[in-house]
Parts: structure tokens; C-alpha cells; sequence
């Protein structure tokens, strides 16, 4: 019977792991301004395992399979530059690579919000370690 | 190399750096590459253009764009330079929409935004319209005609963008009326709300804040794409800097100027604040009485594929179909084709014979995307990489519309093969 309570605490905990579901409705809600102090929306998933729809984009144009990639909000990415918080750099784990999909997918891994900066410029405000992209 | 470490400790190691530096130099595409060594040292200005369209990283690569625009009419020569040698459609999106916002108005870099927006082959050249439209004045109206003849491109942010140019002229029809108003009965609604968000500033009326007020309500997506939900966002945005300008206000407010907010996903249920809140302002600013938006949703459809032609050339088009061959065209679906099953389902059994990967060609704007009986699965193609037994399926889907009545829509399915078809 001792066994009652581990196994409703494993649940709980991998209940408790459920990843977030949020939207570039969400993460781009906001006037992006470098420097600024990011919306509590956001920040409060920094570090939580987070799923995004979204469109699968090259950084650099070419082919073949990728080990990073962004996650944007428009299908072909041509009518605008994204903004900063138009974009998720994601990140396969160490030695896998992807394909980049066509249509939405939906990537699920831990998220990290805030400025990443290299030289003095932002890089990005959403960055994400991939687990799965469905 | 995950981003817990990019995150936590941003420099990686000089042996990562410069495993990273290899892989990107070896990625990056010839005609994309622009050498910084042939420009090192020579001149600045080249060197950040080499690198605002060479870098691996899209945001080194919009900071040296925007440090190219900041040069203005300098950096016309070096921008022309490499557009010579290595094609202009090799200039990104990202420096192109840089010099737009920021190249200044010096009288070389309008001639190359004039060109490129008068250059057909050219990627971007509704941005570059944009550029254009941004330095127009009733004043200065040298591309009135190029706004003109941009109310019948084929691209639908051209003909958004050209909205912007003949409302800083005041550009009149025949009738006398703003030019641009006609965009606001596009049949493309991304075209209406693009046109009603960029006119907003110049033209705060009824027609303008309805439009706005109606994309609110929008949430249809085209095979997974979310596209009205981009105008609701867009459309948000406009509303939201409008109702913050106390200068339209006709007495000095008292009080701080309404800020909207907007809940996500909550839809116009969930938003009635706002919405009462932008009738109320509309009312009191100028009078008018705006309807209340609607929900605009999907079909209940079930939709088996579809394909979707995006061409800053052409135009876009779209296509999806039920299993049992119903084709309904249009972004909104507001066309439907009856095929017939005798028709359709050879049709349907070849595309289940693709041999097309999830990606063919370097696509870097225009596309084809197909999405192919119910398998979830979709296929995006460059131009002029359709093969030959792909392009077959889409020639013979063209020929079945056409027998079933739809003459127009096959003509247009067969205008866009051409550009995507492998020669």
C-alpha cells in the first residue's frame, strides 16, 4: 500500500511535466525593444519546457539537414523580417540534425527567454533547446 | 551545441567557435556568399554589405544591414557591385527592408529602390516599393505612375504597399477619391487590412477602422497556416498606436490616451473591452459608427491536400481539395470546384506517388507547397524545381478544372506552373 503514494506523486510529477503550449500570439505580443524588461508572459516559461507552432526556416539559406534552425510565424518568411520576438532559434540536441519540414510544426523543448548578445548586438530573446518537432 | 549553453554561457570555446565557423563558411551557399577577404580593408561599406548578406547569423546580418542603410547613397555602389556579380536576388530580405527604413533619401538610393521595385525578377521589390512609398510626398510624386500600375500587381503586398505611396502623394482616382481606397475591397483580405494598417496614420476613417476592426475577428488558416490570425495581430497593432495618439483626439483629453490590449486566442468573446473601446474612440474622433466584426473561421471542411503557390513574380494561389475531389481556391475558400470523382481519384491515386522530399531547390521566397492526401505530409519547391512528373500531376489537376467549368482557375494554375516547373 506504501506504494499508493510514490506512484500518485510519479504522477503528479510527470503530470507537472506537462510542456507549456504557447503561440507566437503569445511571444510576440509585445513591442520588442532591446533592453526592455521582458513581458511576465514570457519570462515566467524561461527554463520550462514549452511547445510552439510554428514554421521551420533556414538561418542560412541552402539545403540539407540542420542541427539549429528558427522557428517563425509566417509560412514563407518573405513578406517581412520577423521581429526579435518573431523567432525562436532552436537547437537540436548535441550530434542530431533535422530536416526542415514544410507547414507548421509544432517543437517542443526548453525555452530560454532573454537577450542573448555577441559583439554588443542581440542575437535573439527566444532561444530553445529541441526535445521533439511534430 | 544546445542553447542551455548559448544561454548560460554565450562564448563557446574557441574550438567550438571555430567548429561552428567552418560548418557556416561550408553551408553557405556560393551565389549567397560575397568573400570578406576581397573586401577586407578596402572599403567599409563593402565589407558590411559582404557581411549584412554572407553572415550565418540572421541577427549579425540585420545589424550590418542596418549599419549599410546608415551609410545612405554611399553604399549604393557596393550594393550594385554585388548585385552584378553574384545576381540581386542573392540581396536578403533583411538589408533590402534596412535600406527601406533606414537608407535615407538621397537620390541614389531612391534610383535603386526604383529600380529594384520596377525589376520583376526581383525578390523583394514589393519591399522595395515600400521604400519608395515611405519618401513620397505630394511634393515629391515621381512614382505616381509606379504606385498606379502597382494597384494591379499580381503580388498582394505590392499592391498593399503601393497604398502607402499614393496616400503621401494624395493620389485621386477619376472620381476624385483616394486612389488607394480601392484596396480596401481587395478580393485578398491580407491585402485590405495591410492597406488599412499602413493608411491608418495618413487616413484615420471609417472604411480604414472597420477594416481594422474586422481582421480582429480573423483566425483562418490555409493547410495549418495561420494566416488571419497575422492580420488580427497586424490589424491590433495599428489600432492600438491610433488609439494612443492624443492628437486625433477633437478636445485635449484630460486623462491619459486609451491603451488597447489585446488577450490572444481569447478571440472577439474575450477582447469585448477592446473592441467597445475602438468603437467608442472611432465615435467620439470622427464621428463614425463602426459594425461589429465577426468571426471569421474556418469551414468545416475536411480538406485531404491542397497546394499553395506563393510568387512575389506571379501572385500567389491557392488550392485545397476533399477526398472526394471537391477543389476549393482561395485564401478564404471562397470558391469551390466540383471535379467529380471519376475525374479526381486517378488524379488523387498519383499524388500518392510523389517522390518530391520535404524541401526541393533552395527556396528563398517563392514556393510551391504541396500537401498531399491527408498524410499531414507537405512539400515546399524553389522555382524551376518541379520535376517532370509532379508538374504533369499539376498540368493534368489544371486540365480536370478546366473541364469542370473553372477556365480561369485552370489558366492560373497553369501561369504558375511555368515559373516552378524544371525546364
Amino acid at each position: 500500500m506504501k506504494l499508493a503514494p510514490l506512484l500518485l506523486g510519479l504522477l503528479t510529477a510527470l503530470a507537472g511535466q506537462d510542456p507549456i503550449r504557447t503561440s507566437f500570439a503569445v511571444l510576440a505580443s509585445f513591442d520588442y525593444v532591446e533592453g526592455m524588461k521582458l513581458p511576465d508572459e514570457v519570462t515566467k516559461m524561461d527554463g520550462k519546457t514549452v511547445t510552439v507552432g510554428g514554421f521551420m526556416m533556414r538561418e542560412v539559406p541552402g539545403g540539407g539537414d540542420v542541427s539549429q534552425f528558427l522557428l517563425i510565424n509566417d509560412a514563407c518568411g518573405c513578406t517581412g523580417t520577423p521581429k526579435m520576438n518573431e523567432i525562436v532559434y532552436c537547437a537540436m540536441p548535441e550530434g542530431q540534425k533535422t530536416e526542415i519540414k514544410t507547414g507548421v510544426v509544432k517543437v517542443t523543448g526548453t525555452l530560454y527567454v532573454g537577450e542573448q548578445k555577441e559583439d554588443g548586438i542581440v542575437l535573439g530573446i527566444y532561444f530553445m533547446d529541441v526535445d521533439s518537432i511534430q | 551545441m544546445t542553447h542551455s549553453g548559448v544561454a548560460r554561457a554565450p562564448v563557446p570555446s574557441n574550438l567550438m567557435k571555430l567548429q561552428f565557423l567552418t560548418l557556416c563558411v561550408l553551408a553557405l551557399p556560393p551565389l549567397a556568399t560575397t568573400s570578406a577577404q576581397e573586401t577586407k580593408a578596402e572599403d567599409p561599406v563593402a565589407a558590411d554589405v559582404a557581411k549584412a548578406i554572407g553572415s550565418p547569423r540572421l541577427a549579425i546580418r540585420i545589424a550590418a544591414g542596418r549599419k549599410v542603410a546608415a551609410a545612405g547613397d554611399v553604399a549604393v555602389s557596393a550594393l550594385r557591385a554585388h548585385a552584378a556579380k553574384s545576381g540581386v536576388n542573392t540581396i536578403p530580405l533583411t538589408l533590402v527592408e534596412a535600406l527601406v527604413e533606414g537608407g535615407g533619401d538621397g537620390p541614389e538610393m531612391s534610383l535603386l529602390l526604383r529600380d529594384w521595385a520596377g525589376d520583376r525578377e526581383f525578390f523583394w521589390r514589393a519591399q522595395a516599393l515600400r521604400g519608395l512609398a515611405l519618401r513620397a510626398s505630394p511634393s515629391r510624386a515621381e512614382d505616381a505612375a509606379m504606385f498606379t500600375a502597382a494597384l494591379q500587381d499580381p503580388a498582394w503586398l505590392a499592391r498593399a504597399n503601393t497604398s502607402l505611396g499614393l496616400a503621401r502623394i494624395g493620389a485621386a482616382d477619376e472620381a476624385g477619391e483616394a486612389a488607394w481606397r480601392v484596396l480596401l475591397t481587395d478580393a485578398d483580405p491580407r491585402v485590405v487590412s495591410r492597406t488599412a494598417a499602413l493608411v491608418l496614420p495618413l487616413a484615420p476613417e471609417q472604411p480604414v477602422l472597420q477594416a481594422l476592426l474586422d481582421a480582429l475577428g480573423d483566425s483562418r488558416t490555409f493547410l495549418g497556416d495561420p494566416w488571419g490570425n497575422r492580420r488580427c495581430t497586424e490589424a491590433f497593432a495599428a489600432l492600438k498606436q491610433w488609439a494612443a495618439d492624443a492628437s486625433l483626439e477633437p478636445r485635449p483629453l484630460t486623462t491619459k490616451p486609451t491603451q488597447l490590449t489585446w488577450n490572444p486566442g481569447a478571440g472577439l468573446a474575450g477582447n469585448r473591452e477592446t473592441i467597445d473601446a475602438v468603437k467608442a474612440l472611432a465615435k467620439r474622433r470622427i464621428g463614425a459608427q463602426l459594425r461589429e466584426p465577426v468571426d471569421l473561421r474556418d469551414a468545416a471542411i475536411a480538406f485531404d491536400g491542397g497546394l499553395e503557390v506563393f510568387s512575389c513574380r506571379n501572385g500567389d494561389l491557392f488550392l485545397r481539395w476533399t477526398e472526394a475531389g471537391s477543389v476549393v481556391a482561395g485564401i478564404e475558400g471562397s470558391r469551390t470546384v466540383e471535379l467529380g470523382e471519376a475525374a479526381w481519384q486517378p488524379l488523387r491515386a498519383r499524388l500518392a506517388d510523389t517522390k518530391l522530399g520535404s524541401e526541393t531547390g533552395t527556396v528563398v521566397c517563392d514556393r510551391m507547397r504541396l500537401a498531399r492526401n491527408g498524410t499531414g505530409t507537405q512539400h515546399a519547391v524553389a522555382p524551376a524545381m518541379l520535376p517532370a512528373a509532379d508538374a504533369a500531376w499539376v498540368r493534368d489537376l489544371a486540365a480536370a478544372l478546366d473541364r469542370a467549368g473553372a477556365a480561369d482557375l485552370a489558366a492560373a494554375l497553369t501561369d504558375r506552373l511555368r515559373q516552378f516547373a524544371a525546364p
